[in-house]
């Protein structure tokens, strides 16, 4: 009994001893999420309510940042804008990085080479390709224009008219991103295990049926996860708009986060723009979670 | 002789359409992925009559070289890749240092308060940066951090939330008698995971380190933000700023778009492997 209780005494010391090594070794991140996130959140609603161009004294105004961006019309203008974006950028990707899945995953020669063309435009620069596609999209010169000139098509002012802008660069996004949604729906097809389609053919189900029967609900998962990401990354895009058009042409790309750029280091409205940055958090964070409230009707996860 | 095997092997397999069928799709998308590309290089290669004219010519003929010199000197992008080198690098060592520790803390230790700690850091990925960008710009303001690589670095050298998650993910799956047998060899926790536990994680930590180092090196906002001087600049504003003076020689702009892309269609190619398997690391927790 009494030869026990060092024994026992040093077990608990140990334990506590891990116990400090633990919260030591998560420390760091702690500390970041308090410096450059939390600070910065409560500074940021603060800041909301304020009146301030960081030369003259702030001033509280309550809500009336918030008040100015609901009755103005550049609010309406720029979630327009960011929506239209997000509506054909978003489809356009997955339904395209699916295609690609499909094909690449019929056991044909030469995936290696497939992939490594299809994702090179994910990983590079997108100040860069975006500078190439303006290029391409040029009204007068641009490739895309002499092509459908040497077939007889008249020029479409890509970039450069209110109508097109958005699509415009909507398009240069589903180039750039397909080839990432592709890598994953393959991860995604190569996880649906073999026996099912065995039995659908049993059974005489054909290709098609098999396809809408078993790999779409397999791969549901992976959509669910495509559709959230892209949501709350395509919400708040801004690089690639403000390096093609600036937002323009007029306030035809001009999205929610430009706004809030533009506000805060354009126009050194900093009130405004911190509330611009709250009215952008609660669109991506009651979207994600509609998206999550939806996931039941049409996410599979029996296997 | 050959031809005859290559017969008899033709009539032996006869030909899946259906792979034809694929390859030719495959083939068309795969023209529409490089073919920005190929252009670039193209119209970097024509001199400033060539580039517009009509009907366009892929195989510029003669190829104009001096473009790229000419981008090279009046982008100052030698210094720019060295910028962009110094803040990617630095950045992308400390945090992965950094977040396979608090990940082996996560992973492999026991305290009070864990799974809500790595709620916390779970829900902060659900910030946009838009939120915490303009009270940080006043905060590095403060600090005297304007025009200075600091707010660029400094962030990520606390770990960062997705790459802890995923390194804890994987370090789950090595089994804790790694752990142990550590322990009874009278380590502690910290030898434990530099010693034993971060050599396993060598995949994953290069996988992730090379999606991180990209993500720094082709950041535009922040750079944009925060640094105004020229020779502090990085690739993506020296190119920027580049498109603002010569918008109309696109010659010239695709030469330098040329150069900026080099190195990083160089580390793709290179890395490829690493970088398709982190993408998976990320797809996978959906």
């Amino acid at each position: 009994m009494r030869a026990k209780r060092p024994e026992n005494a040093k077990a608990r010391t140990l334990e506590q001893r891990n116990a400090r090594v633990g919260y030591l070794m998560i420390s760091p991140i702690l500390i970041g999420i308090a410096l450059f996130s939390v600070v910065p959140v409560v500074f940021s609603l603060f800041i909301s309510f304020t009146d301030w161009d960081m030369l003259h004294e702030q001033t509280w105004i309550g809500l009336e940042n918030y008040r100015e961006i609901f009755t103005g019309n550049m609010l309406g203008i720029v979630t327009k804008n960011t929506a239209v974006y997000c509506l054909i950028a978003i489809p356009g990707a997955i339904f395209f990085g699916l295609l690609l899945a499909l094909a690449m995953n019929a056991r044909i020669r030469g995936v290696a080479l497939y992939r490594t063309a299809f994702f090179m435009p994910n990983i590079t620069t997108t100040v860069a390709v975006c500078i190439v596609w303006t290029w391409l999209y040029n009204k007068d010169y641009g490739l895309i224009n002499n092509l459908l000139n040497m077939v007889g098509l008249p020029s479409v002012r890509w970039i450069s008219s209110q109508a097109y802008a958005m699509p415009s660069v909507a398009i240069m996004s589903v180039w750039q991103a397909m080839g990432y949604d592709m890598i994953l729906l393959t991860a995604g097809l190569k996880g649906i295990d073999q026996t099912y389609y065995e039995a659908a053919q049993i059974d005489g189900a054909n290709g098609w049926q098999s396809f809408w029967r078993i790999t779409l609900p397999m791969l549901t998962p992976t959509l669910f996860f495509l559709v959230v990401t892209h949501c709350i990354s395509y919400i708040q895009m801004f690089d690639a708009a403000f390096i093609m058009t600036e937002g323009g042409p007029g306030y035809a790309t001009r999205t929610i986060v430009m706004q809030i750029y533009n506000t805060a280091f354009e126009y050194f409205r900093m009130g405004e723009a911190a509330s611009y940055a709250w009215v952008l958090f609660a669109v991506v964070f009651i979207i994600t979670m509609i998206q999550f409230k939806l996931q039941d009707k049409w996410v599979n996860y029996d296997v | 002789m050959s031809d005859r095997k290559a017969a008899i092997v033709y009539n032996k397999k006869p030909v899946n359409w259906k792979h034809v069928v694929l390859h030719i799709v495959l083939l068309c998308v795969c023209v529409i992925s490089m073919f920005p590309f190929v252009w670039m290089i193209s119209s970097s290669l024509k001199d400033s009559a060539l580039i517009f004219s009509y009907p366009p010519e892929l195989i510029p003929h003669p190829a104009t070289w001096s473009n790229y010199p000419v981008a090279w000197e009046e982008t100052g992008m030698g210094r720019a890749m060295i910028n962009s080198l110094i803040i990617a690098v630095t950045a992308t060592v400390g945090n992965m240092f950094v977040s396979s520790m608090v990940a082996y803390g996560f992973a492999k230790t026991n305290f009070k308060g864990k799974s809500a700690c790595f709620m916390i850091v779970l829900s902060t990925m659900m910030i946009p940066s838009q939120v915490t960008l303009i009270p940080l710009f006043i905060i590095f303001r403060q600090f005297g951090w304007i025009n200075t690589y600091y707010p660029l670095i400094v962030p990520s050298l606390f770990g960062t939330a997705a790459n802890v998650f995923m390194m804890r993910q994987y370090m789950l799956k090595i089994p804790d008698d790694f752990r142990d047998s550590g322990f009874i060899d009278g380590c502690g926790h910290f030898r434990i995971w530099l010693q034993i536990i971060l050599p396993m994680c060598v995949p994953t930590l290069v996988s992730l380190g090379v999606l991180t180092f990209m993500g720094h090196w082709n950041n535009y906002m922040g750079p944009m933000i925060y640094i105004s001087s020229r020779e502090k600049m990085t690739v993506p504003l020296v190119l920027r700023t580049f498109q603002g003076n010569y918008s109309t020689q696109w010659n010239l702009l695709m030469a330098a778009a040329c150069i900026a892309l080099l190195p990083i269609i160089a580390l793709y190619i290179a890395c490829q492997r690493f970088i398709i398997s982190g993408i998976m690391l990320g797809g996978i927790k959906g």
